[in-house]
């Protein structure tokens, strides 16, 4: 090639001075440093044929003739990107009951006590629930249960089971129960076994820290629930129990201890994020954890991981694979929060123990928070439905024409929140420049460009994309 | 040339005066009497029937099915064209072509061969089957006229065989034209084939010889896909793409919507490739690495990518799962050292067209 256009970037310059490249496509080239950026963008006097040349397959510049076609080919990426937000399916979530055995720091809802009247979701509203479920989403549903605490409202799950099963067959849904496994009994998992119900559970940094912060008054919380994971894998298998773990300020030296702890259970995979900062955690804890120290600890986490695989050890770390997915345009790279435009109400849908829909359990939060009856959507008793700020939330939730992020690097690997922002600034966009959410992916985000200059790590990191 | 898997060229004296299309039957079919060609009885007994020709023929009858179709050349010689036996069925539908690919194995003629297009339309009635035909040429779709035509006679007879089309793409720059031929296709499966041999002009429109073509070639493959039509992307490395097989993967499936699968084709020795064989191909050995890379692209935007046309002995074990058996057995061969090799029952063997044929039987002990 001998002259050539430059098509438009985004850039970034990262902390040891490489500057990361991307455009409207989605693809991200890394630069060795700022003189090469304006080298090639701004003087075109870079000579090196051969970087050119990879420049050139990445739609980064195009030769004179081909220039209208490579815009095209842009433009269709960035349609392709949109379009993949916009059709992956809706994660369904009921909260059959608030009640809960736990008195978590950090929770998000504000829980009620396990015996307490009047925080449960009527078996008698199960059809109209599956009614409005068949409504608004296509098969195979995948329905969460959340709390409280769900196993407390078990029989509601059941007859919810064998109605949902008799209404559509079993091979078009899966149920996940979010819980902390306390109250998991043999005929619970009876009930389970080679049925296509899982469990997502919790486990905090560290045995001190997960007993700190997930209180149970009569038994220690931590050895529970690591019994019971175990149990449920023995049981059922593997594949149906899955664990998150939420980041506070307690524990931020034990990233050893949360992967012993897995690997001793016999789990290949991770979901570790910093406590929320929605409802009535960001009183009590978000505000004391910042993204840095977050960073620093996940930082050392994910080498630990990184480690283990090396030595022929597949642990999958999944909080990161889904930043790895989404920059590099591959399959199942959908993750509610990492959306533009937002998963809210659009691939996310909440309907809690009155009946209420929300667009997200992050909406659901806020709404307990600080009353804010315009983020309920309806109520599946009455179906009547008011979307009227739902709407408005997802026409401000596209992040390409957004201060501060029309101009980022992560732009279309990244998503936005219009709920978190809303709480925040008052308005669905925000001060990016004050954004937590805005931090944190940001950070996860250089992270993996820092890892990937190593081809060790980049080969662990494309083999979990195959997994 | 070495001998074909299963011959398909034969002569029937009774067939003299008959040119087009002829379905083959083993014993009367009235059923098939309102299907519009001609039929052909292959029956030792040589009964007289009214409406078809009957005669008696081993050959035909050891390699054709009751209701496959042939094509008559009007001079006694049959070929069979879409026949039950076959791995693959594909009917070509014109020699005309935009584009004038260095290895085009079917270069085009400029001779008045429409009559093509209506003998292919009434051999896929008459043969009347659910699995997929292949349709090539030539370039399919630079007679528009024509293939809209093609449909409404499928249409009329309620046809639903489902389709595989090879075209350079180049027709679908046009909007309107993408959106009529969809419409006109919609009554049974579509998927085309579509060949991008480089991610910029400079090596496309020097391969396929034509300049302008990559442009409009991806113009064609962003609308197509944007309006869902399933496409199948061809690549073939040559001596001037070799280097950015992977680099053309990678952009077709960031950019294009509605990409179905990718097939990485090994060059076959055949029509104007033979002339140019030298300037064109490069032995797989020199580009394995970029194989790998291209393939494993599949797993991650989760497309299924294919190698075609290459025998495993040409290969590295970590690429053969990716090979498909995609040789046409009419023109597939296993020369004799292919005896000698473990991998023969999984292999897709070579053209019967390639010369100086380069085996190396795997697993031998020497």
């Amino acid at each position: 090639m001998e002259d050539y256009k430059q098509l438009p970037i985004n850039f970034r310059r990262l902390n040891d001075g490489k500057t990361v490249i991307s455009n409207l496509a989605n693809i991200f080239h890394v630069l060795p440093n700022q003189k090469c950026l304006e080298d090639i963008f701004l003087h075109k006097t870079c000579s090196d044929k051969e970087l050119l040349e990879v420049l050139e397959h990445k739609l980064f510049i195009s030769s004179t003739d081909d220039f209208e076609s490579k815009v095209q080919l842009t433009t269709s990426a960035f349609s392709k990107g949109i379009n993949k937000d916009l059709r992956s399916p809706k994660l369904i979530m009921v909260v059959p009951t608030l009640r809960c055995d736990h008195h978590c720091s950090y929770c998000q809802v504000s829980r009620v006590n396990a015996d307490q009247e009047g925080f449960d979701l009527s078996k008698s509203h199960i059809p109209s629930l599956i009614k409005f479920i068949q409504e608004i989403e296509k098969p195979p549903y995948k329905i969460e249960f959340q709390g409280g605490e769900p196993l407390l409202a078990f029989s509601f799950i059941q007859e919810f089971y064998n109605q949902l099963l008799m209404a559509i067959g079993a091979k078009n849904f899966s149920l996940v129960i979010a819980s902390s496994l306390s109250l998991i009994s043999e005929p619970i998992i009876t009930w389970c076994k080679g049925k296509n119900i899982s469990f997502s559970t919790s486990i905090d940094v560290g045995k001190r820290a997960h007993n700190k912060h997930r209180k149970l008054n009569t038994k220690d919380s931590f050895e529970t629930v690591l019994a019971n994971i175990q149990r449920i894998s023995n049981k059922l298998g593997k594949d149906k129990i899955g664990t998150v773990t939420t980041v506070t300020n307690d524990g931020l030296s034990d990233h050893n201890e949360l992967v012993d702890t897995h690997i001793a259970l016999g789990l290949r995979g991770l979901f570790v994020r910093p406590v929320s900062s929605y409802g009535f955690a960001i009183k009590k804890q978000a505000k004391d954890l910042s993204i840095e120290e977050f960073m620093q600890f996940y930082k050392k986490l994910i080498h630990r991981i990184l480690r283990e695989n090396l030595s022929g050890h597949t642990i999958i770390e999944h909080f990161l694979l889904i930043h790895y997915k989404r920059i590099m345009n591959a399959a199942g790279g959908t993750y509610v929060d990492l959306m533009s435009p937002a998963g809210y109400s659009k691939n996310s849908v909440l309907i809690d123990y009155n009946g209420n829909i929300f667009g997200s359990d992050e909406a659901r939060m806020v709404y307990r928070k600080y009353g804010a009856d315009e983020l309920i959507i309806g109520n599946i008793k009455s179906r009547k439905y008011d979307l009227k700020l739902s709407e408005h939330l997802l026409q401000h939730s596209f992040n390409d024409d957004i201060p501060a992020c029309s101009d980022c690097v992560y732009q279309n690997s990244c998503g936005s929140d219009p709920i978190y922002h809303l709480q925040e600034f008052g308005e669905p966009i925000g001060d990016k420049s004050l954004s937590r959410f805005c931090e944190l992916h940001k950070s996860i985000f250089d992270f993996i460009f820092e890892l990937i200059q190593s081809t060790e790590h980049k080969r662990i990191l494309d083999r979990w994309l195959n997994d | 040339m070495t001998k074909a898997l299963r011959p398909d060229v034969f002569y029937l004296e009774e067939l003299k005066n008959i040119f087009g299309p002829v379905q083959i039957l083993k014993q009367p079919a009235p059923e098939l009497s309102n299907l519009p060609i001609p039929k052909l009885i292959i029956d030792r007994n040589s009964k007289t029937d009214e409406s078809s020709t009957v005669a008696w023929c081993p050959l035909i009858d050891k390699w054709a099915e009751h209701g496959d179709i042939a094509f008559a050349d009007g001079r006694g010689k049959i070929r069979i064209v879409l026949s039950k036996k076959a791995n693959a069925n594909t009917l070509l539908v014109t020699e005309q072509c935009d584009n004038l690919c260095h290895f085009c194995s079917q270069p085009p003629r400029k001779i008045d061969d429409k009559i093509l297009f209506a003998f292919a339309a009434q051999s896929i009635v008459s043969f009347n089957s659910h699995h997929v035909i292949g349709i090539s040429g030539g370039e399919p779709l630079l007679d528009q006229s024509s293939i809209f035509n093609f449909f409404k006679i499928l249409d009329e007879f309620k046809n639903k065989t489902p389709l595989h089309i090879l075209s350079n793409g180049r027709a679908f720059k046009d909007k309107a034209f993408t959106k009529r031929f969809i419409e006109s296709a919609k009554l049974r499966d579509v998927e085309i084939g579509i060949p991008l041999y480089s991610t910029s002009s400079r090596i496309h429109d020097y391969l396929v010889n034509k300049e302008g073509a990559w442009n409009d070639t991806v113009k064609g493959l962003i609308n197509a896909g944007n309006m869902g039509l399933p496409i199948e992307i061809r690549v073939i490395p040559t001596k001037q793409n070799y280097c950015e097989i992977s680099a053309i993967v990678e952009m077709a499936l960031t950019c294009l919507n509605s990409i179905t699968r990718i097939s990485i084709m090994n060059l076959e020795q055949t029509g104007w490739a033979k002339k140019n064989w030298n300037n064109l191909y490069v032995k797989p050995d020199k580009y394995l690495d970029e194989l790998e890379n291209a393939c494993q692209l599949g797993n991650r935007f989760g497309t299924e990518i294919s190698l075609f046309n290459y025998p495993l002995c040409h290969l590295n074990s970590s690429l053969y799962k990716y090979s498909k058996k995609s040789i046409s057995d009419w023109k597939n061969t296993f020369p004799s050292n292919c005896n000698y090799c473990v991998e023969k029952e999984q292999c897709g063997g070579f053209f019967t067209s390639t010369k100086n044929i380069e085996v190396k039987p795997l697993g031998q002990i020497l």
